[in-house]
């Protein structure tokens, strides 16, 4: 009678676990039998996509947001009052990784069947109207900008894994991919970013430490 | 009076011991920049073609995420849109490092960019074709209004042979190319349209 139930048992799992939707099959049938002039469409969408596809458009208008305050940062340290390669360099590689960040996002819901629009992008918190930042500041509060805006990027990607987790269902293939892209190496630019704060504000305790910034920002050109 | 001295002292050490955060502002000549009122118009239209170049770069974002969807499914497209998209960021990027060199952006760059609303309705290949060489062909029309504007101030001559040489050749074989797409998409797509823009994005 045991082996029986734990027969039964398994069997039950195994029709679970391969318990199939003939979603598209069925759109086919219908529609190759009822002639329909529109052609059949069946969708990618499977697993938590539901959950996560709000979040990763968020995460996408943040990091066109960010990309183009990096930008801007950048723009200030290369002009001629400003002339500091070294941060001109760190803040244009910022805001180009967080370009290509949008694009590979885009890419992932995309291939998941999901979609993405630019209709309220403007509206997003964290847009420079929205945030009222101004970015036209000295070395070290720069680089303070630049840690927090580090910190909210990583934020909305822990967001996205948490969504990814812990929504039903879970969309463990997101989740692996906010992992393998975005949490370690936000991690080291997190990491990194407040070493650089530390290290200049150090620096920076005494009356004059002109000589001291021109120092940090060749050591910036060389990173 | 030796207390007095001494609170003295070490208040001229705990100011001596404070974080200067701003440097002084070095006084550099400026006559070199040649700003004057003449000059300024061709500016205000410069940071104007910076936001146009930008909102290009979006649309073509948006343009090329549609291409992406799977009911869509036009990798070739999709890759085109997202080329073109970084191209128009790049674009916008190049002016910004131009008025750098001009002694330009010292100040007053945070609200050089707007990322402003998007809305793309493509409805095939074709239209998105149609739709990124009405695009060009505006930005090309801004240009050289921006090169009128500019050759008013001989300050500016250099910039107006810039954007003649480098912005407006890559304007016009941009708008070749799109043009040269959309006949050869047409062209396949005049009685077989399913095929021939499936055809098309493949080789794109
Ligand atoms: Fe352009």
């Amino acid at each position: 009678m045991k082996s029986f139930i734990a027969v039964a048992l398994f069997a039950g799992i195994i029709a679970m676990a391969s318990a199939e939707n003939y979603a598209c099959h069925t759109n086919v049938t219908v529609g190759c039998t009822n002639n329909v002039q529109t052609p059949v469409i069946c969708h990618a969408r499977f697993g938590g996509i539901d959950n996560v596809e709000s979040g990763i458009q968020s995460y996408i208008n943040l990091n066109l947001h960010k990309s183009y305050q990096y930008l801007l940062m950048s723009a200030f340290y290369n002009s001629y009052q400003k002339n500091r390669p070294g941060f001109n360099k760190l803040y244009k590689s910022m805001s180009d990784r967080s370009f290509d960040d949008a694009i590979e996002l885009i890419k992932h819901v995309t291939r998941r069947g999901g979609q993405v629009d630019f209709r309220a992008i403007s509206q997003h918190p964290n847009s420079i109207a929205q945030s009222k930042l101004k970015l036209e500041e000295d070395e070290l509060h720069s680089l303070g900008i630049a840690l927090d805006i580090e910190k909210t990027l990583t934020a909305d990607a822990t967001h996205v894994h948490y969504q990814s987790t812990h929504g039903r269902p879970h969309d463990p293939h997101t989740a692996h991919f906010v992992e393998e892209k975005y949490l370690g190496r936000q991690a080291d630019s997190v990491r990194q970013l407040s070493g650089y704060v530390n290290d200049l504000s150090k620096i920076m305790n005494q009356r004059d430490p002109s000589l001291g910034v021109y120092l940090f920002d060749q050591y910036l050109e060389k990173q | 009076m030796m207390k007095l001295f001494a609170a003295l002292l070490l208040l001229a050490v705990a100011v001596n011991a404070q974080m200067t955060c701003r440097l002084e502002q070095q006084r550099i000549p400026t006559e070199w920049i040649g700003l004057n009122d003449k000059t300024g118009q061709c500016l205000e239209e410069m940071r104007k073609q910076i936001q146009m170049e930008i909102n290009a770069s979006n649309i073509y974002l948006a343009m090329a995420a549609h291409f992406s969807r799977d009911v869509v499914n036009r990798p070739g497209f999709a890759e085109h849109f997202f080329k073109s998209a970084r191209e128009e960021r790049e674009h916008g990027s190049k002016l910004i490092e131009y008025l750098s060199m001009r002694g330009q952006l010292t100040e007053s760059v945070t609200d050089l960019i707007q990322l402003i609303d998007v809305d793309v309705k493509v409805e095939s290949g074709a239209d998105a074709l149609r739709q990124a060489l009405e695009l060009e062909t505006k930005v090309t029309k801004s240009i050289r209004s921006l090169i009128k504007t500019c050759e008013k101030s001989p300050n500016w001559y250099h910039l107006v042979d810039w954007l003649t040489g480098e912005f407006l050749e890559e304007q016009l074989t941009g708008q070749r190319d799109l043009a040269g797409k959309l006949s050869t998409l047409s062209k396949m797509m005049a009685s077989q349209g399913a095929l021939g823009e499936f055809l098309f994005d493949k080789q794109l």
